[in-house]
């Protein structure tokens, strides 16, 4: 009894340090799939990248895996002054120059 | 590289499972850049397919990215429409471009030595030297993918090594490394056949994707997110270049993300520029129009009609690790070889 309660100690304490390095290790790449964590196939999500932006969408499966897909133009929580200046932004966060 | 998807599903199980011990402690990586917020509000929109519908236009095809002249043959769709479809087959080496390069080769490196990475949080990396060196800072402290007393980046670079690497059990010796495969262990090019609906034929539920998903116009395969959570948990990189692609040892070079390397005609009317077709016969588009505006009026898909293109998609930025969400019509096939 008492080897199996010192087994079910090490096993505890192992899965605890192996979710939390999975937790530290995590990132904010999981954020599309969380947003659809308790949703089903077709249902609204929506998530934040950074602080000021808000993507929308449905959620979708890929690979038996649902993920919320953006169908909503990104949002900005902060309003930019120049509304062009928005669009350049989007721009710049996709072209590449090397 | 791992885009092989038992790996994602897998390993999507195996996060769920932990999440549920680790909730105390996810919130903080996650809050610092990308917080869910979900609702339960369902969405639908209907597509009118009534409305003229334009089909793939075999003329749009960069010749050089085709092993031999699109033709039609008969096919069966995956809704089990029997009809005609264009052959497509591809050479599997971009038309316009070179292939990589995918990763640094030392911490100093800049951005001309290597490609990108996105991991669907809606930002593009840069693969330099520098972000080699906040890998620890970005994805946890057990990252090292670099030589500390040297400063050379752990890269695969044999094809032994590469495949080691790109498969769903990733070889141990390899994890902490930047995986790439070059195309020359592939005889430059991985041809591919792909039968796309002359005809589309829409669907009254849309298809989720399956791994592959496309062609673009340069004659490579497009295809559905990158499985970067199996990726990353072997504290690996599957580094891309600067066209959004990379290799693996199962369908050579691939398209995951749009980063305008598709666009070799451009639109006269302003609407954003044709980058290839799915698998269903709708056209894909890049995401923003000539004024860099992206519509409001996106289905679940993200496709919309109009009087020109008929139901066409619109590719989302690379930074979301995707180019569509689902098939709005009945698809043809995809096959390695050139049957």
């Amino acid at each position: 009894m008492k080897i199996d309660l010192t087994r079910l100690a090490v096993v505890s304490l192992s899965l605890c340090f192996t979710s939390l390095s999975f937790a530290h290790s995590g990132h904010v790449h999981k954020a599309p799939l969380i947003a659809c964590q308790s949703l089903s196939k077709g249902e609204s999500c929506r998530y934040m990248v950074g602080k000021d932006k808000v993507y929308k969408g449905t959620c979708q499966l890929f690979e038996e895996t649902l993920m919320c897909v953006r169908n909503q133009p990104i949002e900005y929580l902060t309003p930019l002054s120049d509304p062009k200046l928005a669009s350049v932004k989007d721009n710049e966060s996709i072209t590449l120059q090397k | 590289m791992q885009s092989d998807n038992p790996r994602f599903s897998v390993h999507l199980c195996f996060y769920i499972i932990c999440a549920i011990g680790i909730s105390a402690c996810s919130g903080g990586d996650s809050e610092d850049n990308a917080t869910s917020l979900s609702d339960d509000t369902s969405s639908s929109e209907t597509v009118d397919n009534e409305a003229i519908q334009t089909s793939l236009d075999p003329d749009l095809f960069l010749a050089a990215g085709l092993a031999e002249s699109i033709t039609t043959t008969a096919c069966t769709l995956t809704d089990g429409t029997q009809t005609e479809c264009f052959k497509v087959v591809i050479n599997g080496a971009p038309a316009n471009a070179d292939i990589g390069p995918f990763c640094p080769r030392n911490i100093t490196d800049d951005a001309t030595q290597g490609g990108v990475w996105f991991d669907g949080s809606g930002e593009l990396y840069q693969v330099d030297g520098s972000f080699i060196l906040s890998l620890p800072d970005l994805y946890g402290s057990d990252w090292q993918l670099y030589d500390e007393a040297t400063g050379e980046v752990f890269v695969t670079d044999s094809q032994i090594a590469c495949e080691a690497a790109a498969r769903p059990d990733v070889d141990p010796e390899y994890q902490n490394h930047c995986v790439e495969c070059s195309i020359d262990y592939y005889d430059g090019g991985v041809t591919q056949t792909l039968l796309i609906p002359v005809e589309p034929v829409a669907l009254a539920n849309p298809n989720s994707l399956s791994a592959d998903l496309g062609v673009s116009l340069n004659g490579v395969v497009i295809a559905g997110p990158a499985p970067v959570n199996a990726i990353l948990s072997a504290n690996t990189i599957a580094a891309f270049d600067d066209c959004g692609g990379h290799v693996n040892p199962a369908e050579g070079y691939h398209y995951h993300a749009a980063l305008g390397c598709s666009d070799v005609i451009s639109s006269l009317d302003g609407h954003a520029n044709i980058l290839g077709y799915a698998l269903d016969g709708y056209g894909i588009y890049a995401m923003l129009n000539s004024e860099g505006e992206e519509d409001f009026d996106l289905d679940e898909c993200r496709g919309h009609s109009d009087e020109t293109r008929g139901y066409h998609y619109h590719a989302a930025s690379a930074a979301e690790n995707m180019f569509i969400g689902c098939f709005k019509g009945a698809q043809g096939s995809i096959t390695v070889g050139s049957n």
